[in-house]
């Protein structure tokens, strides 16, 4: 799936340097702060490439967040309180379609959110890098299926349980304004389903599963779209003609297998309806292509329109309404109506659950004995909330992440799905 | 809190179906 999918850039952030101030001298304490030093600044290096096996990026991000956990929640507590070293240090971070200027929060919770949201997009990442390469096998999908999963999973955890405990309401466009969030799960999660689609084509499922199956995913890209049509166009325009398209060509897709159904059921009538809409849906996707093409903003330019997934469909709505126009000339006489029949409202298999995820357990390092090692005195911030857009000022933009490039094959893929996620 | 005994999604019946890992239903060879 070669330029199949659409992907914004990574949050950029600034170095944290966790020198926390101590009571007296504690070892363990100091290797606390070696640890969360050296463990952000590993995840920060593997994050920037795709091509990295989740085996390396998951035990990173693992490592780095049970030592965080110490300055968001005090370690061995029952009670489940703040930790004192909540507001000890500044993270800045950007935003992944708001451009290179950092929001900066003296908030351990604002660092938890905005990494976890950069994991996730990780995991969108190295999804779009494995269906790129030349022969993806089983297991491969079953990694592109998995790793979107994964993402939509981060996403949602962290919205739920973590964005409503910031100090401030998330700015408009920010990854964790609810918008923004809602268009990142549905992408996730439709994106999965993209891959199970071509499975059950690849393996002749029922049509009927195939449409029903279509027909959600293309309302799952339609809630992305509409999430952030509120949003600044000259940003997020790129990113919706994105979702608007494959919209559209998920909804051709569920007319032509609907058609192709209704055609197995002897209502002959129906199916040339619904292949009428289909053959009008891809059409309406190759306009939104070109918009799509032309409209500029963040983020990589996908080209979906060359890809054989979507070619292929037009010979097969095109052949597929020639046989049924055909056999009700001859054989049916049956009326077509006026308008679409209804799809499937609701498909029963192969739709796609974000992956549950929870945060992993406070570092052994962490004790009571270590935890009060710090001194809550020395290591509360001077000024957390005054003037904060003056500090910003003064320390600047950063600059946006470079990516490691991901290889993108440009021949067909040989089967009937035309997807190389098989 | 006990660990999951299987990856979500990673059902293997659904509806009384026997499913594969992308949740769609097993095909009779």
């Amino acid at each position: 799936m070669a330029h199949w999918f659409h992907r914004n850039p990574l949050k950029a952030t600034a170095e944290a340097k966790f020198d926390l101030k101590m009571v007296a001298s504690d070892s363990q304490a100091l290797k606390i702060c070696s640890d969360l030093r050296q463990s952000r600044l590993r995840l920060l290096q593997l994050l920037p490439d795709a091509n990295h096996e989740i085996d390396v990026v998951e035990p990173a991000l693992t490592l780095y967040l049970s030592l965080l956990r110490g300055l968001i929640e005090v370690p061995e507590d029952q009670s489940s309180g703040w930790s004192k070293l909540r507001h000890s240090i500044r993270f800045r971070w950007t935003q992944s379609m708001l451009g290179n200027t950092p929001e900066g929060h003296f908030d351990a919770v604002f660092e938890l959110v905005s990494v976890l949201q950069n994991a996730a997009f990780w995991y969108m990442k190295h999804a779009f890098k494995i269906s790129a390469q030349d022969d993806v096998n089983m297991d491969e999908a079953k990694i592109v299926h998995r790793s979107l999963r994964r993402g939509a999973g981060l996403l949602k955890y962290v919205q739920e349980e973590w964005v409503n405990k910031l100090l401030e309401t998330p700015p408009a466009g920010s990854d964790s304004d609810p918008r923004v969030h809602t268009a990142y799960l549905n992408q996730a999660t439709a994106e999965a389903q993209e891959v199970t689609i071509a499975r059950a084509i690849e393996l002749k499922h029922n049509p009927g599963l195939v449409s029903a199956l279509a027909n959600e995913t293309s309302k799952m890209f339609t809630t992305a779209a509409d999430a952030i049509t509120s949003l600044e166009e000259k940003k997020f325009g790129h990113w919706i003609k994105y979702f608007r398209l494959k919209a559209s060509l998920y909804a051709a897709y569920a007319h032509n297998y609907a058609g192709q159904n209704m055609l197995n059921q002897d209502k002959c009538g129906e199916a040339i309806r619904s292949l009428q809409e289909a053959k009008k849906k891809y059409e309406e996707a190759g306009e939104l292509c070109k918009e799509y093409a032309r409209t500029k903003g963040p983020g990589t330019q996908a080209k979906p329109e060359t890809h054989e997934f979507f070619r292929r469909l037009a010979p097969i709505v095109a052949r597929t309404l020639e046989k049924c126009e055909r056999e009700n000339g001859m054989i049916y006489h049956q009326k077509v109506p006026y308008d679409p029949p209804e799809l499937e409202m609701k498909a029963t298999y192969g739709l796609v659950s974000p992956d549950d995820y929870t945060l992993p357990p406070a570092a052994p390092l962490w004790t009571a004995v270590t935890y009060s090692a710090f001194d809550l005195t020395k290591n509360l911030s001077e000024d957390p909330s005054a003037n904060p857009k003056a500090a910003e000022k003064v320390e600047g933009d950063l600059p946006p992440v470079k990516e490691a490039n991901i290889h993108q094959k440009s021949k067909d893929h040989k089967n009937n799905s035309g997807c190389s996620v098989m | 809190p006990n660990a999951p005994e299987k990856e979500p999604g990673a059902e293997t019946v659904k509806d009384g179906m026997p499913v594969d890992e992308f949740g769609l239903p097993q095909m009779t060879t």
